[in-house]
């Protein structure tokens, strides 16, 4: 056996350092939400509860309920339909060009770089004039049509890889631009499916912006707006918001956990 | 089945001809080959043909139909050409079995299932493939794949095959196998086949005829054998042929009534018959070209001879190419016995007189 070297050994304690201070939050996040309200105020973020209760997470899951399955059905229209339109634009981009076709991308690219604060008062006002403002209709409205452009983006860039010739020996056997998207390109999506998917996900999931300013009442809340209620009047009752954190951050936890590699190509843009 | 007929072709790509000015005529069930380097504008020619990229000039006529025109503003679509395409990597989609694949273009034209399956199963029973029919292509080789392209060509019954460098992509072996039976299947179909590559040997051995292209341009267009023999200018004299035809300057000069090319080595006095074919003017810059196998190698001096130095011997199994170097140019001389030679010999070397050519050196032209 060979002897680690001195470097090495070196660049493991940092990198168990590092380990532990990114794993910091999770941890006082963890323990937190198993003491009681007394306990946390007695004791320090990091120290582990003497008598662990899952009362919190229990009261929190109780008032996140609601706001929970808000996210999901944002999530899923989102997904949905930002998807579909996304694959169809990018199978149009990448493989149907057509004259000004480029500068369309380009367009459609930068809509991804308009910040979220510029909007706000033009979509509060649309919306109100749509009658959606203040309920999740607008939200739903919203998400589904600020994931195009990113969707559109993710299929271009996947569908680049299929070959020119597969849609060229299609054409020449007689198969029309939307035969060849059903039966050749949508077969070959699920990687852009997954990648677009995921990236949704994350974005609609962690989106707090838009839930704060379009939607009113706890019925339409997203279940980040509504996690940043469980902070209390009067109190701190950081046990209770620990718990709603651990609820939402959950499901993000588990998909990147699983599915974390095609997130990756996502961004590398693959 | 049909022929094809090519005026004009020409296709532009920015200020860039592709291919310029292209004629060429398919007879009905003839196997025409496109040879040329890469970026001679073949398979330009080919999209061309099958309609999947839009020409700036010229006709492309399949029989007595017109298919293509910008000219009159008619560009039929590659779907409703009856043409069938093989690509140089075959586009087998990856997600359809082989039997998805080989019926894709009977299913888009809404053939009925009996049917489908059976002009299925009767291509991969002539390509020898009914055991892949029910697997996916991605475990399959590079020659099942192409049996498979082959096979989705064939079920449709096309007027005109199209076929874009489809051996390329084989081991050495198999493409020579692939060469003969990709040349019976065409005879057995009865088909008009267009077959593009780069390879001049593969074109040699499977075309009936041979369009060679340089530049966009077409240079010449003939048998294999006419090609080979009486080449129309410089550049198809080099290109077709391996080792390549030996190519030597010189100037031409008249001595005691007959043409003569002074090669600097010797003087070349040319066969009589040339006074009467090469009308160009005396002392003008020509190249007198000849094949490797037609260079006879001789221990003395003779009359029409030069000396040259043996540089290398290369056996290649039947014969030898024997490489050699005079005056500052080297030749490649072919011979089938070599064991009278060794590298460093000094040699004489003469031509066999009716093989020579002769070819203008500005324009490249054949003169003799």
């Amino acid at each position: 056996m060979k002897t680690p070297k001195l470097g090495r050994i070196v660049l493991y304690i940092l990198l168990g350092l590092f380990v532990i201070l990114s794993l910091l939050p999770l941890w006082s996040c963890v323990v937190t939400a198993l003491k009681t309200s007394k306990e946390v105020i007695l004791t320090t973020p990091v120290t582990p509860p003497s008598h662990p209760t899952l009362a919190p997470l229990i009261e929190s899951l109780n008032y996140l309920k609601r706001p929970l399955t808000n996210s999901l059905v944002l999530v899923g229209s989102g997904i949905m339909v930002s998807c579909f339109f996304g694959s169809i634009l990018g199978y149009v981009f990448s493989k149907r060009r057509f004259r000004g076709s480029t500068l369309l991308l380009i367009l459609v690219i930068l809509c991804l770089y308009i910040p979220p604060q510029v909007q706000l008062i033009p979509m509060v006002q649309t919306m109100s004039k749509m009658r959606l403002h203040g309920n999740l209709g607008s939200l739903v409205l919203l998400y589904m049509l600020f994931g195009i452009p990113m969707c559109t983006f993710i299929f271009k860039t996947l569908y680049d890889e299929v070959p020119d010739s597969f849609i060229n020996a299609a054409k020449v056997d007689g198969a029309g631009t939307w035969t060849i998207y059903r039966r050749i390109m949508l077969p070959l999506s699920v990687i852009p499916f997954v990648v677009a998917a995921l990236l949704q996900i994350t974005v609609i999931w962690n989106d707090y912006i838009w839930g704060l300013v379009l939607t009113v009442g706890k019925a339409n809340l997203p279940v980040t707006v509504a996690m940043a209620n469980l902070r209390g009047s009067f109190v701190a009752e950081w046990n209770l918001q620990m718990a709603g954190a651990l609820w939402v951050a959950l499901p993000t936890l588990i998909i990147f956990m699983f599915l974390g590699k095609y997130i990756m190509r996502g961004y590398a843009g693959m | 089945m049909a022929s094809l007929t090519i005026k004009g072709l020409t296709k532009k790509y920015g200020e860039t001809a592709a291919v310029e000015n292209l004629d060429l005529e398919v007879k009905d069930k003839e196997f025409v080959v496109l040879v040329g380097p890469s970026g001679c504008g073949k398979t330009t020619t080919l999209n061309g043909i099958a309609g999947l990229i839009e020409i700036d000039e010229g006709e492309i006529w399949f029989g007595d139909e017109l298919v293509t025109s910008p000219e009159h503003g008619i560009s039929k679509i590659p779907q409703k050409r009856e043409v069938a395409m093989v690509f140089q990597d075959y586009a087998i989609y990856p997600h359809m079995t082989v039997f998805g694949n080989i019926a894709f273009p009977l299913e888009i034209r809404k053939v009925n299932k009996h049917e489908v399956e059976a002009r299925v199963k009767k291509a991969a029973q002539l390509l020898e493939i009914e055991e892949l029919l029910n697997r996916k292509p991605k475990a399959l080789s590079g020659g099942q794949r192409q049996r498979i392209a082959l096979g989705r060509a064939m079920v449709r019954n096309p007027k005109i095959f199209l076929l874009d460098e489809p051996l390329a992509n084989l081991d050495a072996k198999l493409r020579v196998h692939a060469r003969v039976e990709l040349r019976k299947l065409q005879q057995e179909l009865g088909v008009t086949a267009i077959f593009v590559t780069h390879d001049q040997v593969e074109a040699m051995t499977i075309g009936d005829r041979i369009a060679v292209m340089n530049d966009g341009h077409l240079e010449q267009m003939g048998t294999p054998a006419e090609l080979y023999h009486n080449p129309a200018n410089r550049f198809v004299a080099g290109f077709i042929g391996s080792p390549p035809m030996n190519m030597l300057e010189g100037r031409l000069e008249e001595k005691n009534g007959n043409l003569v090319i002074d090669l600097k080595l010797c003087i070349y006095e040319l066969p009589k018959k040339a006074r009467d074919l090469i009308k160009e003017t005396i002392s003008s810059k020509v190249i007198l070209g000849i094949r490797p196998e037609n260079i006879v190698i001789t221990k003395e001096s003779k009359r029409n001879s030069f000396e040259a130095t043996v540089v290398h011997i290369e056996l290649t199994g039947k014969e030898s190419n024997v490489h050699l170097e005079a005056g500052g140019s080297s030749l490649i001389a072919i011979r089938s016995s070599t064991q009278d030679l060794r590298a460093g010999d000094k040699v004489w070397l003469s031509f066999d007189e009716e093989k020579i050519h002769v070819f203008d050196q500005k324009s490249g032209k054949a003169l003799l």
